[in-house]
């Protein structure tokens, strides 16, 4: 913090310089984040590897590809990769890291270096666990359900459980991070309810960091204590509970899919009024169904053990509740839709990828009250169906709202525009491969197929057939903005500080922002999302 | 300060404090499920698990409980002290790390005894606790090494920290204000040892 306030820096954040340190040790939100978006653009590779072998592999009813404990170590990888060093941190750590100081008006975040020391340890971890990977492999599942993880694996487990128990350690210092950012640094006039729903989603996700992350690293703790030291907490033979470690286990991972899913719905919650011209539809509502969400994510962990032994009183409660959280969630999408009626809408690129998501995160989520009911989830339990329910909305809800708030934001972050068309192409290529992928699975595990086998019976073999096809024109979707975005950093049109004429304090500084974000500190006198219809009902956004 | 005027990005002093209050809940949530899990070794129905606490050294607990309250007086005292900007801060401080040390060693000399009366959960009991359940036994020692195990992790990195600044307090540009965020770390591993306490050595 350098600058004065007398002569207000406006030289790009680009123009603090190029040489490794001045990537590698900035404290700038801007420039971590791009380390993150780096890192994490990596992981998503490594993941999606994984990934293709899979697919490659279940493409016929035959092993053909790899064996049976390859496959099981395949999944395990994707799963952990995609699940902690891609998804967890993806939004809040990349576009969150760039646009929370932005949007709150603030120089930095709270704890600039804290920031930096965070993308640090996620390296550390993340490598740590990939190292196992390297090493041999893991294979018990993303879930590392004991006692396969304690007693039977012969795999790296405590490599891997530490790597991922580092990586908690960054989760919680960006959710410490962004809470009290949010809380002390918003610009005058910045009150709660003037925040973009952005905000309140990264906050609402922040605390479930802080809360259920913790309880993850007991329980990865205690199994590699179990494995090094012989202490038995989950183990039966010694009077322990196996069960104890699910309990344990989705009390941090069902909370962890709201993280995985709240900031996409922020990022939609942004992009929806933008391109509708029309202001956010009951703000209020989206803004504590966020906050309900984060609570209530927090009493159905029970809902994944429905047929694990538990009570048979605890998974009608659970069910109960699962139904419940589906509340929160519908009244966003309710929001969202009329948000965008008799609105005047434009189909840009991250409108396109917006209402992907809606579509896709609607269908997962509708998918999700088939599982939370009890007695269907017995039958739908370990197959296919619970893949696609939760691809539905990671992959198709949280990926595309990435997708989306990328797009958006790309501009701001880069300076440059990218080329709309391919854009827009990326975004179709991308929902067609996704449900060409992924509804074939809904289908399998209707029909009983059981997760987790490399090989099944032959009558699945044309639904499996499809969803290898789709991924592969997934793939082409997810590789095309690799093409287009990068190319548009070198040889594209500069942006203008707002190209899509859209409200917001981060649209009213330079692109890319200034080293300190705002040439003078700004003032909020109004509400967020102040959109209005053109006069002549005609798309209003430049092209 | 009001809710409306804020910003500036200079709220260092109450951010540092917030940020550290924040840290201490979710530091909360990881020994509640490690409670959690004591509560439910504990609640299983035929355990022999009580039986574990009585063989525990309850004066050592006691003393190692005391020794822990006072290092919390001293670095109370350190943090008034370095508010005043007096130089007994640094001295206190640095007794708070010497009692953190004493517990240390304390709490390693019972794992010791423990160890020597086969009671650590590294080798077979069966052969000395020929009972029928040898097994609970074990587990409230499974229970104990890693609620223990994590709490004098963190009374290291608590050593750590204010030992730290300690040393430092001169390069530091707030050295008081650091010292009392520490001082909340230290207030917070003392609260745990209370709730450990009893749970581990009381309720026999
Ligand atoms: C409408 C709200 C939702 C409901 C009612 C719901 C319900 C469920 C239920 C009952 C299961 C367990 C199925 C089984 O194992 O038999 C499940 C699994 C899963 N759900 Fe959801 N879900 C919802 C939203 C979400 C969201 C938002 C995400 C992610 C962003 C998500 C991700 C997952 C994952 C990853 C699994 C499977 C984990 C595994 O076994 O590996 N769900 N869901
Ligand atoms: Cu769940």
């Amino acid at each position: 913090m350098t600058a004065t306030a007398e002569a207000p820096d406006r030289r790009s954040y680009f123009a603090e310089g190029w040489n490794p340190a001045a990537w590698l040790l900035s404290t700038d939100h801007k420039r971590i984040a791009w380390l993150y978006l780096v890192a994490l653009l990596a992981f998503f590779f490594i993941g999606g590897a994984a990934a293709t072998l899979i697919r490659i592999e279940l493409a016929t009813p035959a092993a053909d590809l790899v064996s049976d404990d390859t496959y099981n170590k395949l999944f395990t990888v994707h799963g952990i990769v995609m699940v902690w060093f891609f998804l967890i941190p993806s939004i809040p750590a990349t576009l969150g890291n760039f646009l929370l100081p932005l949007m709150l008006g603030a120089k930095d975040l709270a704890f600039p270096r804290l920031n930096l020391a965070s993308w640090y340890v996620f390296m550390a971890g993340s490598l740590t666990t990939l190292y196992a990977v390297i090493a041999g492999g893991v294979d018990t599942g993303w879930t590392f359900y004991t006692p396969l993880s304690t007693m039977f694996s012969n795999s790296h487990v405590s490599l891997a459980a530490a790597g991922v128990f580092i990586v908690g350690f960054s989760t919680i210092m960006t959710g410490i991070n962004f809470i009290v950012t949010t809380h002390k640094l918003r610009a005058p006039g910045q009150t709660w309810f003037r925040l973009p729903i952005f905000v309140w989603t990264l906050y609402a996700t922040s605390l479930v960091m802080v809360l259920a992350t913790p309880v993850l690293a007991a329980s990865l703790l205690l199994i590699v204590a179990d494995r090094v030291f012989g202490i038995g907490i989950f183990d039966p033979a010694q009077g322990g509970d196996p069960l104890l470690f699910q309990h344990l286990f989705w009390f941090y991972s069902h909370p962890a899919v709201y993280i995985m899913i709240l900031p996409g719905m922020g990022v939609v919650s942004e992009i929806l009024p933008c391109f509708s011209r029309r202001p956010l539809f009951g703000y209020r509502f989206v803004a504590y169904s966020a906050m309900g969400i984060a609570l209530l994510g927090f009493l159905v962990w029970g809902h994944h053990m429905f047929v694990s032994g538990q009570s048979s009183f605890a998974g009608v409660v659970f069910s109960f509740l699962s139904f419940c959280i589906a509340v929160p969630s519908a009244i966003k999408v309710f929001n969202w839709t009329l948000t965008m009626r008799k609105g005047s809408i434009t189909f840009e690129t991250p409108m396109l990828y917006a209402l992907g998501f809606l579509g896709l995160f609607v269908f997962g989520g509708l998918a999700g009250l088939f599982l939370a009911a009890l007695a269907v989830d017995v039958h739908l339990t370990d197959t296919y169906f619970v893949i696609a329910h939760f691809h539905y909305i990671m992959v198709g809800g949280m990926v595309t709202a990435f997708m989306a708030g990328l797009h958006f934001w790309w501009p701001k972050m880069t300076g440059r525009m990218y080329s709309e068309t391919w854009g827009r192409i990326a975004a179709a290529t991308t929902f067609v491969g996704f449900n060409l992928t992924f509804f074939p699975q809904f289908v399998l595990g209707y029909l009983g197929m059981p997760r987790r086998y490399h090989t099944y019976p032959d009558e699945f073999a044309v639904w499996n057939m499809l969803s290898s096809a789709g991924a592969v024109i997934l793939a082409f979707g997810y590789l095309m903005p690799l093409c287009y975005l990068g190319w548009s950093l070198f040889r594209s049109r500069r942006a203008p500080d707002n190209p899509w004429d859209a409200t917001g304090l981060e649209w009213q500084t330079s692109s890319p922002p200034p080293q300190h974000n705002f040439a003078t500190q700004p003032e909020v006198t109004g509400p967020p999302y102040q959109y209005e219809l053109p006069e002549i009902d005609r798309p209003a956004a430049p092209r | 300060m009001s809710a409306e005027a804020q910003g500036h990005a200079t709220g260092v002093e109450p951010s540092g404090e917030f940020g550290v209050f924040v840290f201490l809940v979710s530091e909360g949530l990881l020994f509640s499920a490690l409670i959690l899990g004591y509560l439910v070794a504990r609640l299983a129905p035929g355990a022999d698990f009580a039986a574990g606490s009585r063989e525990l050294s309850l004066p050592l607990g006691t003393l190692n409980t005391a020794v822990l309250l006072s290092s919390s007086f001293c670095i109370a005292l350190a943090t008034i002290w370095g508010s005043e900007r007096s130089r007994w801060a640094r001295l206190a401080a640095l007794a708070t790390v010497a009692l953190g040390i004493v517990f240390l060693c304390i709490k390693g000399y019972e794992y010791f005894e423990e160890a020597q009366k086969g009671l650590l959960p590294f080798r077979d009991m069966s052969d000395r606790y020929p009972k029928a359940e040898p097994q609970h036994l074990r587990l409230f020692f499974d229970v104990y090494l890693a609620l223990t195990g994590t709490h004098a992790l963190h009374v290291i990195s608590g050593i750590g920290l204010v030992g730290g600044i300690a040393l430092f307090w001169r390069r530091l540009a707030r050295p008081a204000h650091t010292l009392k965020l520490a001082a909340l770390y230290w207030h917070f591993i003392d609260v745990i040892w209370v709730f450990l306490f009893p749970l581990l050595y009381l309720a026999r």
